[in-house]
């Protein structure tokens, strides 16, 4: 199914909130862009808010607005790793005062539906709200859920989004479990308003993706690309730029291939950084992190330990 | 007491994250829930945390949260009847 883009708006390691242009991660920083959340979000309101949910309500806010769109119909939102900020908080303060005394707020802010639930509080959204705790397959779960809502509300305007927080705890956990050897974690939201049909606003195009579940291999892989080419009526010769966030080697005779983890590091939603960074890309605003011009049409390849992979096909609409 | 009330200040400005007040700023017969301070029911939640913690004085009754959560000079002056 072809979902059409009509907003956008993300923080990650090469983007900071409501900048235009992407820029090269600040060496060694595994960290999203510092960002004015201020310039979106009341202080009074934000005051309670980690860092997951200034980046991910702050993104939802600003694509919105980029939209032009005051109440989307549903908010659907992915995190793998959910508030990790306020679930250390509350889980401290546990030990520290021995299960007495627990302070409400960081209770209240630790669960994953938070970014979806302050969404819908600062907008007085009523309306259908999910949020997908899939490991790897958080925001592609999300697409799948528009997807379905789209079928049933074929005019509808779905804000879509993944995001994932890194704090100095996780960060030493999981390079203690040496899960992605040679690569450096990272972070981000990435949040993005969506229709079925094209709209006044619509500039791009999510043509179609692919997901698959379980152990793949390089064969099966190169089958969920070629499915996907053929969902959407299109050729190798078609994609100019690979994003790739696999180890395995994809080869398209007119395609610049990047490694997309390098700017947006490693994270189960990093997937939403990519569509960020291919956002970018097609619009001509990520000329600090690739050299290709004048590209129509993005791949994005993602693959995640023995969880599976998925792939998406972006374009100029 | 205005000691009191000096620490009383920063430690609601430190717990409930009031980051925009400073001490100086923060009045001592400033309402807190319904003026300019703006303070919620999440953060009446967080004020009952704070006293047991810090002064061993528990709230048990609604009635007693609204009239001791009025400003920073009705929770001190509760603090000192409570010692």
């Amino acid at each position: 199914m072809k979902f059409y883009i009509n907003g956008s708006a993300g923080v990650s390691p090469f983007l900071g909130l409501g900048e235009e242009a992407c820029s090269i991660p600040e060496e060694g920083s595994r960290f999203a862009r510092e960002s004015d959340y201020k310039q979106v979000i009341n202080p009074r309101q934000s005051r309670r808010m980690g860092k997951l949910l200034k980046m991910g309500v702050g993104s939802a806010l600003v694509a919105l607005k980029n939209a032009g769109l005051e109440k989307p119909d549903a908010v659907i939102t992915g995190t793998g790793y959910g508030c990790l900020q306020d679930t250390e908080k509350f889980l401290g303060v546990m030990v520290e005062n021995e299960e007495t005394l627990l302070n409400p707020t960081a209770f209240i802010l630790s669960t994953h539906n938070t970014v979806g639930g302050q969404i819908a509080l600062f907008m007085g959204l009523t309306g259908y709200n999910f949020t997908y705790v899939h490991g790897a397959f958080s925001f592609e779960n999300c697409l799948v859920d528009a997807q379905t809502f789209f079928h049933e509300n074929p005019k509808a305007q779905v804000l879509v989004g993944g995001s994932d927080e890194l704090t100095p705890t996780s960060l030493q956990v999981l390079e203690g479990l040496d899960c992605a050897p040679d690569q450096q974690f990272g972070e981000g939201a990435g949040f993005f308003s969506l229709s079925a049909e094209k709209t006044e606003k619509s500039y791009l195009a999510i043509e179609g993706y692919r997901v698959k579940f379980g152990t793949t291999n390089d064969e099966s892989v190169k089958q969920m690309i070629s499915d996907l080419l053929a969902d959407c009526d299109k050729k190798e010769e078609e994609i100019d730029v690979v994003l790739s966030g696999t180890d395995i080697e994809l080869a398209f005779p007119n395609a610049e291939t990047i490694d997309f983890k390098q700017y947006t590091g490693v994270y189960p939603t990093a997937i939403s950084g990519a569509l960020l960074l291919a956002e970018k890309v097609l619009l001509g605003k990520a000329s600090a992190l690739i050299d290709k011009k004048g590209v129509e049409r993005v791949l994005i390849v993602n693959t995640h330990s023995d969880e599976g992979a998925s792939c998406m096909l972006v374009g100029k609409c | 007491m205005e000691n009191l009330i000096e620490d009383l200040k920063k430690q609601i400005i430190e717990e409930l994250n009031l980051e925009d007040l400073t001490v100086e700023e923060f009045g001592t017969d400033e309402l807190l829930f319904g003026g300019n301070i703006g303070l919620d029911s999440i953060d009446a939640l967080e004020l009952i945390v704070l006293l047991e913690k810090n002064y061993g004085v528990k709230i048990t009754s609604k009635e007693d949260g609204k009239k001791v959560f009025q400003t920073v000079r009705t929770i001190a002056e509760f603090l000192e009847s409570n010692k």
